[in-house]
């Protein structure tokens, strides 16, 4: 009988600490004089740091003015890429897509370096991205991206007092609504995790909505990690940790800046194991909701509905539909049939799900050389109907960033892998602008963008 | 005198409380060899600025920053090498294992060390790589998908 691979993990785990033994402390100090120079490479000094961030901001302002102006649909298009109003053309900055269509958005160190982009959304002065950066060994801070054109892409000015807190701190989620936009991620202070939100009127200027302990807070770890204008203005979604387990849980708000948190219904969002929702999106019934729930076999994907996101119910248990191979959901959206999901089989491929009205759910065929050793983390309705995007996750490849399109949401492609392009990437978002599609997400290290035309 | 007595000796403490968290954070990443000379780098470079890394609000935190730095250099991307687990030891542990882990992606491979082989929680694994749980979670899932997938296991 095989044992559990997780026992396994461990054994092989404590196998090496007895082979590799504790490093002493004499060792340390003997390594010291060598580890001087070491250090200096590994870490710039501050002036170094800054001498390198002119010259490539020096170097940017170079380039840019002596690119040649290239628009996707090249020669003689007066209309945006990008924008949904007359674009000026003059400064709009373009570059040349790759055989598949898609490009990568030129990285800069001064916007994406040291960062991860979790979620974009359209709003402010166009678009608007968040998620979260590295801090010098202080754990990350939450961060806003915006962008006229989805090409160009300004960060936010970091304020402490709005961005910063206690180690590790980050934006997961964004979404159009209360008084312009809402972001939700989560704070790690010392001993628990709170859920946080974050409102603006223009995507420039953000202000934190104060953490109240009995709404964001609690015993266990809170954490938010989907949120959508719907239910009575503004719905987030995430789960609470206590213990060896999780619970669903569900926050709402009028207006973005005052908020309730929807009581825990053991039934509904709990259970023994873990039950966590993922991204929830105004559709269906209402308001939907999905991510994953324990069942007796394992872990299931699931989908929470509601009429007004405050009152909720599970969508019933179905194997043959959700699983229990440790699947997941991490997106949906409204599009396709009615609605459409996406997340991973458990077993190393991606997965959707349609429904026409967020109760009843099918499941799309499996298909391993559209899904195959890939995970989908984002669904968005745009483009030739719907674009849903995600990673690589096959043997042969250590990594990269993956794009599926659908018309109907039931039969689906695989945009050609284009390593130029996509190598080495995740992207964890993706939106429809104009006509233009726009992906966020990262390569481990520091956030990325890339851009496509939708050709509508 | 006396300040450098303290100070060697709030090192020293450091040492004992957080040497076995920085290299098996470095050993999940870069394998037993490299990890361990990356924390041991690390450690040196804390001990040089030790006045500014205590400081921090995090200082095991920043010397894993500087730790993955070197061990970049070190590994010069090859893929680590992982012991295999002795049958007398442990016959029951898939004698693939070893190069199966060796051969996740890299921040797959970190995450399932971390979060299964080492016993970390999904926030200490967050903190450290500066990820979100959520983030923690897909790589923790997908990675054990495919080590069963590629061992042959059900479990």
């Amino acid at each position: 009988m095989t044992v559990d691979l997780r026992d396994q993990l461990h054994e092989l785990c404590a196998f090496i600490d007895e082979e590799q033994g504790p490093i002493a402390l004499d060792d340390v100090r003997a390594h010291n004089d060598s580890v001087m120079v070491v250090a200096q490479l590994a870490r710039p000094t501050p002036s170094i740091r800054r001498r390198w961030l002119v010259a490539l901001a020096a170097a940017a302002v170079v380039v840019a003015a002596s690119l040649p102006l290239l628009v996707f649909t090249g020669g003689n298009d007066r209309e945006g890429f990008f924008s949904s109003s007359e674009p000026d053309v003059a400064t709009t900055p373009t570059f040349a897509p790759s055989s598949s269509g898609w490009s990568r958005v030129p990285y800069d160190e001064a916007v994406f370096g040291g960062a991860g982009m979790g979620s974009v959304t359209i709003g402010g002065p166009g678009l608007v991205a968040v998620g979260s950066v590295e801090l010098e060994g202080d754990g990350s801070s939450a961060v806003v991206w915006t962008s006229v054109d989805g090409i160009t892409w300004s960060r936010v000015a970091d304020d402490e007092a709005v961005f910063g807190g206690p180690r590790s701190i980050g934006m997961e989620s964004v979404t159009a609504g209360g008084p312009g936009l809402v972001a939700v991620g989560s704070a790690d202070p010392h001993d628990s995790e709170d859920g946080l939100v974050w409102t603006s009127v223009d995507g420039m200027s953000w202000s934190r909505v104060p953490d109240e302990e009995a709404i964001f807070g609690g015993p266990g770890e809170q954490w938010i990690g989907g949120v959508t204008a719907g239910g009575p203005g503004v719905v987030a979604v995430g789960w609470e940790l206590v213990g060896f387990g999780a619970d669903a849980a569900v926050w709402t708000s009028v207006d973005g800046i005052s908020w309730s948190r929807v009581p825990d219904e053991e039934g509904v969002f709990g259970g023994p194991g873990y039950n966590g929702m993922a991204a929830v999106t105004a559709g269906g019934p209402g308001v939907v909701a999905v991510g994953s729930a324990q069942q007796d076999g394992g872990q299931s994907a699931a989908v929470w509905t509601s009429v007004d996101g405050l009152i909720w119910s599970r969508v019933p248990h179905d194997d043959a539909v959700f699983g229990t191979a440790g699947l997941w959901m991490y997106g949906v959206t409204v599009g396709g049939p009615g609605l459409v999901a996406v997340g991973n089989d458990g077993e190393g491929g991606a997965a959707v799900w349609t429904s026409v009205n967020g109760l009843t759910w099918s499941r799309v065929p499996v298909d391993e050389a559209v899904f195959g050793g890939a995970g989908m983390s984002s669904v968005f309705v745009g483009g030739p109907g719907l674009v849903a995007v995600g990673s690589v996750e096959s043997e042969e490849s250590d990594g990269g960033a993956l794009v599926w399109t659908s018309v109907d949401g039931i039969t689906w492609s695989r945009v050609p892998d284009d390593e130029s392009v996509f190598g080495g990437g995740e992207m964890s978002s993706v939106t429809v602008w104009g006509r233009g599609v726009v992906a966020v997400g990262g390569d481990g290290e520091n956030g990325a963008v890339w851009v496509a035309e939708t050709g509508e | 005198m006396l300040t450098e007595e303290t100070a060697t000796e709030r090192f020293s403490a450091f040492v004992a409380d957080h040497e076995a968290r920085l290299r098996h954070a470095l050993t999940a990443r870069f394998g037993p060899e490299t990890g361990k000379d990356a924390a041991a780098d690390a450690l040196a470079y804390g001990w040089e600025h030790w006045e500014r890394v205590e400081s921090m609000e995090n200082p095991v935190g920043y010397l894993y920053t500087v730790g993955r730095d070197r061990g970049r250099r070190m590994s010069q991307r090859r893929p680590p090498l992982f012991p295999a687990v002795p049958v007398e030891r442990a016959p029951w542990v898939e004698p693939g294992l070893a190069r199966a882990v060796a051969d996740l992606p890299e921040r797959q491979r970190t995450v399932v060390l971390l979060l299964h082989g080492y016993d970390w929680t999904q926030s200490e694994v967050a903190e450290m790589l500066h990820i979100s749980k959520a983030t923690v979670q897909r790589h923790g899932e997908r990675a054990l998908a495919r080590l069963r997938r590629k061992l042959g296991v059900d479990r």
